[in-house]
């Protein structure tokens, strides 16, 4: 009795009621736009898009990574959800400037996520204003997977994987991509999410975490 | 929101998933064994009655463009209906003498009519800002 019954399972198989599928999910409400997360990404899966270069989006990065305190964070006036995102709450910090004691590593420079910060007269100097940054992650779609003509890239296990060997560096899987963030490096595709959770790890006001997503296909 | 039955989601679906007759369906029906949440329709929805917005941006229509073909039109007013759902009783198409107008002052451009038109003679098509999303349909897309 028991072969017939899977026999029918298998012939007509039950509808799915739910599409799921476990991807890094962005509190926007929490997010600085600080750019930690861009930087630690192994494989450059998170897309950092500001309207205009050379603004401060506040994120406190500079102040952190200074290693002579030549520049004031506000790290113990505020809490740690209120910088970054709102700009006019940390307007009081406007004026801010790098002080006199700067021995110029260039570490602030190097790490503004927006390239805020900008050497004049041998001083360095940031630019003051709302750049309307924006970030976006690898959305684990699939849709490079299922472009891909060769199979080098497969989706497995909840996670995007990339054989090298069979790639014909066509780029169709740059095409395909709907945040943009799938780019040819070293004319090999990159920027596809491997949920390796380093960026969650990474960021300062825990924005980001590894969560299901899940849609019962309803529109309203 | 609610849907307004336009037949973006039908479009721009990379993978089919969304299938939607305008004339026999209240709403689009999504086939879950195809989906693979990119979420190209939640970003393209015009009136956000798809809620999936994690990654993805909800995307801006810059300007749309409206056209009827006449010799085709049969004077249906199917696109009359359409449109009153968007537009909530008011309508941008109107029948004069047994064929379909637009009147693309009201016109939105979400392309509603288009979808439900049975003999395919009206054609939006919108153009879109190119910065953030990408994917099948990129800064232009044709109704129907």
């Amino acid at each position: 009795m028991t072969a017939p019954a899977t026999a029918a399972a298998a012939a007509a198989p039950v509808p799915k009621t739910k599409v799921m599928k476990r991807k890094i999910y962005r509190d926007m409400s929490k997010c600085i736009l600080c750019g930690r997360c861009r930087n630690v990404c192994p494989t450059k899966s998170i897309k950092f898009t500001v309207e205009r270069r050379g603004l401060c989006t506040h994120c406190n990065l500079c102040a952190e990574v200074c290693p002579v305190k030549a520049i004031d964070s506000f790290e113990t006036k505020f809490k740690p959800e209120d910088y970054g995102k709102k700009y006019f709450l940390t307007s009081t910090y406007k004026d801010r400037v790098i002080k006199f004691n700067c021995v110029k590593c260039m570490q602030c420079y190097e790490k503004c996520p927006t390239g805020a910060i900008r050497l004049e007269n041998n001083e360095l100097k940031i630019n003051k204003g709302d750049a309307g940054a924006s970030i976006i992650n690898c959305s684990l779609c699939s849709l490079c997977c299922i472009a891909c003509p060769t199979e080098a890239l497969k989706f497995e296990l909840g996670r995007v994987k990339l054989y090298a060997d069979l790639c014909v560096l066509c780029g169709e899987c740059v095409r395909a991509c709907p945040p943009q963030t799938i780019h040819l490096k070293d004319r090999y595709p990159a920027g596809y999410c491997v949920l390796c959770g380093r960026c969650v790890r990474s960021c300062p006001v825990g924005a980001l975490s590894i969560k299901t997503e899940s849609w019962e296909g309803e529109i309203e | 929101m609610i849907c307004i039955r336009c037949g973006t989601c039908v479009r721009v679906c990379p993978t089919n998933a969304i299938k939607f007759n305008p004339i026999t369906d209240t709403k689009p029906t999504i086939d879950l064994d195809k989906c693979v949440l990119c979420e190209l329709c939640g970003s393209h929805c015009p009136t956000m009655a798809i809620p999936v917005l994690w990654n993805l941006p909800v995307r801006k229509l810059e300007r749309h463009t409206i056209s009827v073909d006449r010799n085709l039109c049969i004077g249906c007013a199917l696109c009359v209906d359409a449109c009153k759902i968007t537009l909530k009783g008011d309508h941008a198409p109107y029948i004069k003498d047994g064929l379909a107008y637009i009147d693309e002052k009201k016109c939105i451009g979400c392309g509603a009519c288009a979808t439900t038109c049975p003999t395919e003679c009206i054609r939006v098509v919108k153009f879109y800002s190119p910065k953030v999303v990408r994917g099948r349909a990129e800064e232009v897309l044709v109704i129907p």
